[in-house]
């Protein structure tokens, strides 16, 4: 079968040659380790960020603060050695103190409850309270879970109050409507003390459920940078691939290939198939080391399958479109190189795309990039079942497709002469 | 040899553009012929092989190989042609067997058959006791011989050799030369391109002599000679002719048929050599002028190139 052949030969090739390797799978492997580390601060990346020093300063002159402060302390994650906290609490008399604390690295963050917190909360014509949350520049995964748990919580505990108030409002206004339960109304505020007790008291529980990171599983940085890496390289080397169509041809291989009785559209496909292969091969050498060397959990073995297979027939399709239409190889090398940066850039290859702008985010899911890279975090990272990916999957799919059916045109063009 | 014809191309056509490259080309090949295009560099040569071995589809007229139409019938063309073309067109990457068994997979072979093969090409390209280093070590010998081994993998029925001597080394040529010949005896028919005119000269038995897209002579060396009436040449090389030297005067000259100038080089074709080339030397003597190097020519393919195009061929 000569398709198939040619599919072999190309992959022969592309492993023998020592530069592609060195860009398909040491590059990645390596940079992804690199940024791994520098983005992890003090996690390894394999294993889940707990205990992460943080300064707190109680100012409150109510019991809600404390409330906040006992929430924050037992929030747990899941790691290797059992349930751990995910934060170690260290109180401080003042903001200066706690701050200092931060400088001299003894703190990853330090949090600052007002002395209104509590009046806040509970009083509505009363100002809104602020929340100082200082971090370390120098971290990268710390301040970014201190910021986020911090925030969600207060927005818990706003709209807890928010609700009691109302509550309290809706029972007032019933009972002044009707005499026969006036005789209660004198105990409404004990009723209400009451509630917010209980509302207090029911805080840990509810929070507990809320600020654990990921859904509750661990964050692994890795998980981020591997699949990103990985999707980033595997641009270069898929682009390459469909490129060597045209180096073919340059060299007189192809023409030579077109006087054998082996039709055009079986060494096409040839050629294609050799840059498939290529590619899950190397998608799977990166996965297979990074989970066995490094200890990157990649997720449902299924969806990564699927995933890289879908990334890989996306990137071919875009590859062989850009092949189709350049004038030669070396201009197919320079349009590949700088649409493989964009989209890694615009694809979140480099960056965490979750705090950009709007226009940013829609720009960046024009790009085979950012559906594969979310496919991968989704597994890696939410520990998402096959289905949750299979969106990702089909977008993957169908823009490879799209760029196929393109090049077919350009190939066609291109090759009848 | 035999006289049936097993090639036959009938006013080939091809444009780039607005450049018109071949012009009505026609010529045919007997089986069991070697059949040389001869012309320079740009002059159709590679344009012509590249219809014929159904590369590029004429923009006008058609050919035969075995009775089968390069335009209409390029699977059937493809399976009884061998192509060694001009590039070196092996797999760096892959070992000299590897490239063999790629290329005989890509011809149809299969299994034993391949197997066999590809030795048999070793031996053929004298490359067995470097069968399985990559073809990136080779020298450019090498590479040429076994670039013409791969065409050979299938035993096609004619071989089509573009340039097949570029830039390697004499040894290496003499090699490539003698291995055509060694297989025009088994019977196998070539169609050879070359701009080197010693090569047509020594292979072929008729050669085509192309340029600026067109055939304008085709036959046996003998026939070209008789067609272009060219005589004898003396070559005279002088020594530091003075600038206003005007060596058209000396084509007066009685005997002298044709006369070519190039440099300090001149270049006479006359009806008899040795009789004409005293009063020749007199004359250039009485002019002052001294000649370094004398050479007598029998009439050849550079004088026919000469004759029918008015220039070199290396021009």
């Amino acid at each position: 079968m000569k398709l198939l052949t040619i599919t072999l030969k190309d992959t022969l090739t592309r492993f023998r040659d020592v530069r592609a390797l060195l860009y398909m799978l040491v590059a990645p492997l390596a940079i992804g380790l690199i940024m791994g580390a520098a983005f992890g601060g003090q996690n390894d990346g394999s294993s889940p960020i707990y205990a992460i020093p943080l300064a707190v300063v109680n100012a409150d002159t109510g019991d809600l603060g404390q409330t906040f402060v006992d929430i924050l302390t037992k929030i747990e994650v899941d790691t290797a050695e059992g349930k751990q906290s995910l934060f170690a609490v260290t109180p401080y008399a003042d903001a200066e103190a706690a701050r200092a604390a931060v400088e001299r690295g003894e703190a990853d963050g330090a949090l600052i409850l007002p002395p209104d917190f509590s009046a806040a909360l509970k009083n509505a014509n009363a100002p809104r309270a602020r929340l100082d949350i200082y971090t370390d520049p120098t971290l990268r995964i710390p301040p970014v879970i201190i910021r986020s748990v911090t925030e969600r919580l207060a927005l818990g505990f706003q709209s807890a109050a928010l609700g009691a108030r109302l509550a309290a409002e809706q029972i007032t206004t019933a009972v002044q409507a009707d005499p026969a339960l006036q005789t209660a109304l004198a105990d409404l505020p004990q009723a209400i003390a009451e509630a917010e007790a209980d509302f207090a008291a029911e805080q840990p529980r509810i929070r507990l459920q809320r600020q654990t990171l990921g859904g509750g599983k661990s964050f692994n940085v890795l998980g981020y940078f591997m699949p990103s890496m990985a999707i980033f390289f595997l641009m270069f080397a898929v682009f390459h691939g469909m490129r060597s169509i045209l180096e073919e041809e340059k060299k007189g291989t192809l023409p030579r290939l077109l006087t054998t009785p082996t039709r055009p559209a079986e060494i096409l496909a040839g050629k294609i198939g050799g840059t498939l292969l290529t590619g899950l091969l190397q998608m799977a050498v990166l996965v297979l080391v990074s989970a066995l060397l490094f200890g990157v959990h990649w997720g449902n073995p299924w969806g990564v399958a699927l995933l890289s297979f879908a990334t890989v027939a996306g990137a071919a399709g875009l590859g062989a479109f850009l092949a189709a239409f350049a004038r030669d190889d070396n201009q197919a090398g320079i349009i590949g190189t700088f649409v493989a940066l964009v989209f890694g850039i615009l694809g979140g290859n480099f960056i965490m795309l979750q705090n950009v702008p709007v226009w940013l985010d829609l720009l960046s899911k024009a790009t085979l990039n950012r559906w594969a890279l979310d496919g991968f975090t989704a597994l890696a990272l939410d520990n998402a079942p096959l289905h949750a990916v299979l969106p990702h999957i089909a977008i993957l799919l169908a823009l490879g497709a799209a760029f196929f059916a393109l090049a077919l045109l350009g190939f066609r063009r291109r090759f009848t002469r | 040899m035999q006289t049936q014809p097993l090639l036959t191309a009938h006013n080939l056509h091809k444009h780039y553009g607005r450049v018109h490259a071949v012009r009505g080309v026609s010529f045919h090949i007997a089986a069991g012929e070697i059949y040389s295009l001869l012309g320079p560099n740009g002059a159709g040569k590679t344009t012509t092989i590249g219809m014929l071995t159904t590369l590029l589809r004429p923009d006008e007229g058609d050919a035969t190989i075995a009775g089968f139409s390069v335009t209409r019938q390029p699977q059937r063309v493809k399976e009884i042609i061998g192509v060694v073309p001009q590039e070196i067109a092996l797999y760096d990457d892959l070992s000299a067997r590897e490239n063999l068994r790629f290329w005989g997979r890509m011809v149809g072979l299969r299994g034993a058959d391949l197997a066999k093969r590809a030795d048999e090409a070793l031996e053929l390209a004298e490359l067995r006791d470097r069968a399985k280093d990559k073809v990136a070590t080779f020298s450019g010998g090498m590479k040429r011989r076994l670039n013409i081994a791969v065409g050979l993998l299938h035993r096609p029925r004619i071989l089509f050799l573009d340039e097949p001597t570029v830039g390697i080394d004499p040894q290496s040529r003499r090699r490539i030369l003698d291995t055509v010949k060694e297989l025009n005896r088994g019977g196998l028919t070539v169609l050879y391109t070359t701009h080197y005119m010693e090569e047509a000269q020594e292979l072929s038995h008729r050669i085509g002599i192309i340029d600026y897209g067109q055939l304008i002579a085709e036959g046996t060396l003998d026939e070209l000679i008789t067609q272009t009436g060219v005589g004898e040449r003396i070559v005279l090389t002088l020594e530091a002719p003075p600038a206003d030297f005007a060596p058209n005067d000396l084509a007066q000259m009685e005997g002298v048929q044709r006369l070519h100038a190039e440099g300090d080089t001149l270049t006479f074709e006359v009806d008899d050599a040795n009789g004409r080339l005293p009063a020749l030397l007199l004359h250039l003597q009485g002019l002052g002028l001294t000649v370094r190097r004398i050479e007598l020519q029998e009439p050849n393919l550079e004088a026919v190139f000469l004759h029918l195009t008015g220039r070199a061929l290396r021009e």
